[in-house]
Order: structure tokens, then C-alpha cells, then sequence
């Protein structure tokens, strides 16, 4: 005899529904000393930074009609507060916001990396997501997209998938499209075979490698053997 | 050369399909009083055009439309706001010479000087690097002694075939404007903040001579007494 199956009282919708998008802002945690790694469960801290949402130019992006699900996967939030400067190479899984000045090179893999107003970078930046608000000498690389705030200054070459400029933003370089979740290029090392980079300090949070995976690594050597 | 006998920047290359992209008809260019038509920037496109993943360098502010406006397309676009950073550059400098002390031998500096300076750390590019080069209208504001040496360095960038989009005001501006490319034959003028005073007016002959080692040249006068001028490498 044929039964009603008990687990159909799932909601399908609930399943289907996507993460939020990967514009909406964060709670982030400002602390005002040195770098810190938040912890995965968010508190309801004050915040001195929040990044604005998606600009209003954004509608020029070609964006999928349907919501993609969002490719950060990260959930904790790193802050280099302002007047606090790091020079060295900077990897990760979270989130990074840098106030201060960072001076190297950055690379959160899986992580959105914001530049606040007043916050200085010196270093080519590797992540999924990238925000500038700030100034920024060194490459941006994101494997889903970068956004120039109003007040940004870009001194080095953008390669992303997707990008939106503000009205206002000064960029000095070459911007190149590229596929989405592609990241890996000749400047991109794996942690493991990447030459040490002089520094006065390095920071890394307790996250596991960026490269992880067979694929990440053998789509990495693929990328150095192109040679672009 | 013929103008009419555009050659291929590169003949192999597949021609360039219009993008679906919709452009924005005549009721939403009129709605806004900026847009103007660009005669200079529908040719600009046809020259450049086969030159598919093609190299452009845009020496005015950088623009979201105009970004996507080449990628879309296939090009890769550098930009380097040149009229901002020779701003910045001067103010740097008269800062330093201010911090001099009197009699002292740095403190004599020479436009030519100031120039060749400028230029050591801007459009820095390899040679025969670029497909085609916007100027909008930074040459009415430039130095004399800066301009020669911008279009030498000009020369020097764009590859052989490769073109130049230039436009001259022939009567003083009102206002100092920046530059953004609507559709592909729609250019918006953006007032802002004024960087630098408009330096001169150029007669014909004059933006002939110093377009002098380009080969051959084309210009669109507009109802807004702008002219647009088209030079090939």
C-alpha cells in the first residue's frame, strides 16, 4: 500500500534559498590596537568602519539575473587598526580591513579584503571580494569583484571578474576581466613552495592554508606554467 | 594613406559583433544635456576595431561606462588621469621648492626640467603598446613645454596602425569637464572641479604640427565648438 512519504513536509523553498549576496555589508570588528582574528560567532560590537553597500553605478556590472551564492566563506573579520602599520605578507580565510597601512603583500583566498578611507596599502592584494577606500599601490586580484570607492586611489593593475567605479575613484593601471574564481597567476604561490617574504612581521591567522585542495594546487602550477 | 582604406589592425582577427548590450536611445541622450555626439569616437571605434583583445590607454578620469565600455568589447584599457597627476606633481614640487633654502642650486628648475621630470615616473609603457589612446581634451591644458614631450611619449606607446582621439575647444571653455563614453557614439561631459586652466586655444595648422610624425588625420568640428581629432601612428 502506498504511503505518504513523511519528508515531504520540507520546505523546498527553504533549501533553494541563497546566501546573502556577497555585497552585503558585515559586521565587522573594530578594535583599536593590533591586528586581531574575531571570533566565527559575530558579536554586536560598535563599529568606527562599516563598508558602504554596493554603489549605485553597480547596476553597469553584468551581474547574473539570478542571485549566484555568494563565494566568501569566511565568517570572521580582521582588522588593522588605524595608526598601525604591518609590512610583511598577510594570509588568510577571514576577512581583512585594513585602517592602517599594510605594506607587502595580502592574500585572504577566501576572504573579502576592504581598504578603509584612511588606510594605505602597499602591497598587491589577492581575494574574492576587494574594496577600496583608501589608497592602494599594488595589483588587485579578486576572484569575484572589486570596488573602487569614491575617495580610492589605485596605483597597479585590476584583474577581476566583475568591478564597479565610483564616480570620483583615481585608478593608474591596466584593468583586465577575468573568469570568475579564476585567481591563481605566476605571482600567485602556494604557501608552501613561495619564497619568504623580507618582513618585519608577518601575520597569519590560525586558518588553514588558502590552497587546500588538489585542484587549487594543480590549477595553480597550471597558471604558472601559462606564464600569464 | 587613404582614410578611406582603413588597414586592419589585424586582418585574422574576427570582427567585432555589436555587444547586446542596448544602447540608449535618442530620448535618453537628450535627457541628459551633457551627452553629445562623438563623430571622433564612432571612427576612433572603427579604427581600433579588429583589434580584438586590444589595448587601450584613457589619459582621463576613470569612468565605470567607459571601463565597461572596452571590456565588453574585448579590450584591455589602462588609465592613467594624466591632468591629475601633472597637478599633483606641481604642487609636490612647489612644495619642495619652498622647503629649499635661498641660493640653493635645486631651487632653479625649468618648466623643461619639470616636464622631463614629470615624465620619468608617468606614461611609462612599453613601446608600440597600445591599439588606440584617448587624450580627450588634455592638450589645451597641458604646459608647452610638457606637450611636445607627452606626444613624443605618445608616439612611443601607440603601436603601429594605432590611433589617437583628441579634442581641442575652440573657444574657452565655461567649464572644466571630464570625459565618459556613453554608448559608442555618445560621449557625457561631466563638469568638475577644476584641475587646471585652460591654456590655449589651438588653430588647425598648430594641432597639425604637433600631431607631426603622426601619418594622417581626420577632424569633426561640433555644435559646441569642440573639435575632435583623429591621428594614426
Amino acid at each position: 500500500m502506498w504511503r505518504k512519504p513523511t519528508d515531504a513536509k520540507t520546505n523546498p523553498q527553504a533549501s533553494n534559498l541563497p546566501e546573502p549576496a556577497a555585497t552585503t555589508p558585515k559586521p565587522m570588528q573594530n578594535t583599536p590596537t593590533n591586528v586581531t582574528a574575531a571570533p566565527a560567532t559575530p558579536a554586536p560590537i560598535a563599529q568606527s568602519f562599516t563598508p558602504t553597500p554596493a554603489p549605485s553605478v553597480s547596476s553597469n556590472i553584468a551581474t547574473p539575473s539570478t542571485p549566484a551564492p555568494s563565494p566568501l566563506r569566511s565568517n570572521s573579520v580582521s582588522v588593522i587598526g588605524a595608526g598601525l602599520k604591518i609590512q610583511g605578507e598577510i594570509t588568510g580565510d577571514s576577512d581583512l580591513v585594513i585602517e592602517g597601512e599594510a605594506h607587502g603583500r595580502i592574500r585572504m583566498v577566501n576572504g573579502r579584503v576592504t581598504v578603509a578611507p584612511k588606510g594605505r596599502v602597499n602591497a598587491d592584494i589577492e581575494a574574492v571580494e576587494i574594496s577600496v577606500e583608501g589608497f592602494v599601490q599594488g595589483g588587485l586580484k579578486a576572484s569575484d569583484k572589486v570596488r573602487l570607492g569614491p575617495a580610492s586611489q589605485v596605483q597597479g593593475s585590476v584583474m577581476t571578474p566583475r568591478i564597479a567605479i565610483e564616480d570620483g575613484a583615481r585608478l593608474r593601471g591596466k584593468v583586465e576581466m577575468i573568469r570568475a574564481g579564476e585567481v591563481a597567476t605566476p605571482a600567485a604561490k602556494t604557501p608552501g613552495v613561495s619564497a619568504p617574504v623580507s618582513s618585519t612581521a608577518k601575520v597569519t591567522d590560525s586558518a588553514p592554508p588558502a590552497i587546500t585542495s588538489e585542484a587549487d594546487r594543480a590549477k595553480a602550477t597550471a597558471a604558472r606554467g601559462s606564464g600569464d | 594613406m587613404s582614410w578611406t582604406a582603413k588597414p586592419r589592425l589585424n586582418p585574422t582577427a574576427p570582427r567585432l559583433k555589436p555587444t547586446g548590450t542596448a544602447k540608449p536611445g535618442p530620448k535618453a541622450v537628450e535627457a541628459n544635456g551633457n551627452v553629445r555626439i562623438s563623430n571622433g569616437l564612432k571612427e576612433f571605434l572603427w579604427l581600433i576595431d579588429g583589434s580584438s583583445q586590444g589595448r587601450i590607454l584613457d589619459l582621463g578620469a576613470v569612468f565605470q561606462s567607459t571601463v565597461m565600455f572596452f571590456i565588453e568589447r574585448g579590450f584591455r584599457l589602462s588609465t592613467e588621469d594624466m591632468m591629475r597627476s601633472w597637478k599633483e606633481f606641481l604642487i609636490t614640487e612647489e612644495e619642495s621648492m619652498r622647503n629649499m633654502k635661498i641660493g640653493d642650486e635645486g631651487a632653479r628648475v625649468s618648466q623643461g626640467m619639470l616636464a622631463g621630470k614629470f615624465l620619468d615616473s608617468n606614461l611609462q609603457y612599453p613601446e608600440d603598446n597600445f591599439h588606440g589612446v584617448l587624450v580627450w581634451d588634455l592638450f589645451d591644458y597641458l604646459d608647452a613645454e610638457l606637450l611636445p614631450r607627452v606626444m613624443e611619449r605618445l608616439y612611443t606607446v601607440l603601436r603601429p596602425g594605432g590611433a589617437v582621439l583628441a579634442s581641442f575647444h575652440s573657444k574657452t571653455p565655461e567649464r572644466f569637464n571630464r570625459y565618459k563614453i556613453v554608448d559608442g557614439q555618445n560621449i557625457e561631459l561631466i563638469p568638475s572641479p577644476t584641475l587646471a586652466v585652460h591654456s590655449r586655444i589651438f588653430q588647425n595648422r598648430e594641432i597639425l604640427d604637433i600631431f607631426g610624425k603622426f601619418r594622417s588625420s581626420k577632424t569633426f568640428v561640433g555644435r559646441d565648438q569642440v573639435r575632435e581629432a583623429l591621428f594614426l601612428k
